[in-house]
């Protein structure tokens, strides 16, 4: 009589657990990817040309020294007393961050001057260390900065100002490139730590 | 009895024994040193007009910097332009601010014997005649964490 009444129930709860179980399955695979709060992520990479810089040891900086690991490009000049510092200031508190999460995939900053008559690679070599581990300054003759600001969509200018030498303008937007040397995201400003930290590792991730 | 209570509320409608305000008053000063490798920096701070009338900033210079330019910071379309203003107008009663990615002093090759934490006097010249003298801590720009 008791295994009579017993039957019913396994197969109640049996089918209840299948149910619950298939519900989960179905949640988990229909839930929202995260996605990133400011960035810009290409849906399919742009590889990079081939250019010719050095960085702050005048060591040739190529393409292939983008090869291997994640860089976080930024266009700009050391005369720049606001947007510039500010942004690699941010930069490196972001990197510092993301070294806490994942350090096997930690990318680096690649600082990449628009104003190669005044920021010699001695002169970004010392800027560059302002902002910790993990920077590396670039810098070069002008055709060769333009090969690399023309296929990434980077605005760089130099107009004259009145009472002699010049302003330089820029684009502020950070880039993320990836270990194939190829554009995978970029972010526009005005840049905030926070978004930095949370879209570069979505990106590295895979997003 | 009632003239002495009408006289104590009047000295505290006028602000009887309290010192003036100056028309002008710095704030929030933020002045940096240079950067390794440069020969400029930035400083930030609040300006705030006390007065009835309009205030209008004509000049920045210091004993310690050749020279301090004021600029604004400009991003239109993604590009980042750094434009020199000739002065900074403060409205009767209010505030103007001089802060990151906006406004700022622009200041040029520093005394070479200039030092972090060395007081910086900042001289800035407003209306007709009115000069302004403050001074501020030079600060390192970013603290360095490896």
């Amino acid at each position: 009589m008791n295994t009579v009444r017993k039957k019913p129930l396994a197969v109640v709860l049996t089918v209840a657990a299948l149910l619950a179980g298939g519900a989960v399955i179905v949640l988990l695979a229909t839930r929202p990817a995260p996605e990133a709060v400011r960035a810009t992520v290409l849906p399919a990479p742009k590889a990079l040309p081939e250019f010719s810089l050095r960085d702050q040891d005048n060591v040739p900086f190529l393409r292939s020294s983008l090869e291997g690991q994640w860089s976080l490009m930024f266009f700009g000049f050391t005369h720049c007393p606001d947007i510039c510092p500010l942004t690699l200031q941010k930069l490196a508190s972001a990197r510092r961050q993301l070294a806490a999460q994942e350090p096997a995939d930690l990318p680096v900053i690649v600082f990449v001057s628009v104003d190669p008559a005044r920021d010699t690679s001695e002169v970004i070599g010392r800027y560059a260390n302002a902002f910790g581990d993990g920077v590396t300054a670039v810098t070069g003759e002008l055709e060769e900065i333009n090969v690399l600001t023309a296929a990434l969509g980077i605005f760089h200018a130099r107009p004259p100002k009145p009472d002699g030498g010049y302003d330089v303008e820029h684009s502020a937007a950070v880039l993320v490139v990836n270990p194939d040397a190829a554009l995978k995201a970029v972010f526009s400003a005005p840049h905030d730590v926070n978004s930095f930290v949370n879209d570069i590792a979505l990106i590295v991730d895979g997003l | 009895m009632k003239s002495t209570i009408l006289l104590i509320l009047a000295c505290s409608i006028a602000g009887c024994g309290g010192e003036p305000r100056p028309p002008l008053e710095v704030r929030d000063i933020s002045l940096y040193a240079p950067l390794p490798g440069t020969s400029m920096s930035v400083a930030y701070m609040v300006f705030e007009n006390t007065t009835e009338s309009t205030i209008v900033v004509s000049g920045f210079s210091s004993p310690q910097f050749s020279r301090i330019e004021l600029h604004e910071t400009q991003i239109t379309d993604g590009v980042a332009r750094m434009r020199r203003l000739d002065e900074l107008t403060v409205p009767p009663h209010a505030i103007a601010v001089l802060e990151e990615n906006r406004k700022h002093l622009m200041l040029m090759q520093p005394l070479p014997e200039l030092d972090v934490d060395d007081p910086v006097t900042l001289r800035i010249a407003y209306g007709d005649s009115g000069m302004l003298i403050v001074s501020a801590p030079l600060r390192a720009r970013f603290e360095i964490e490896r």
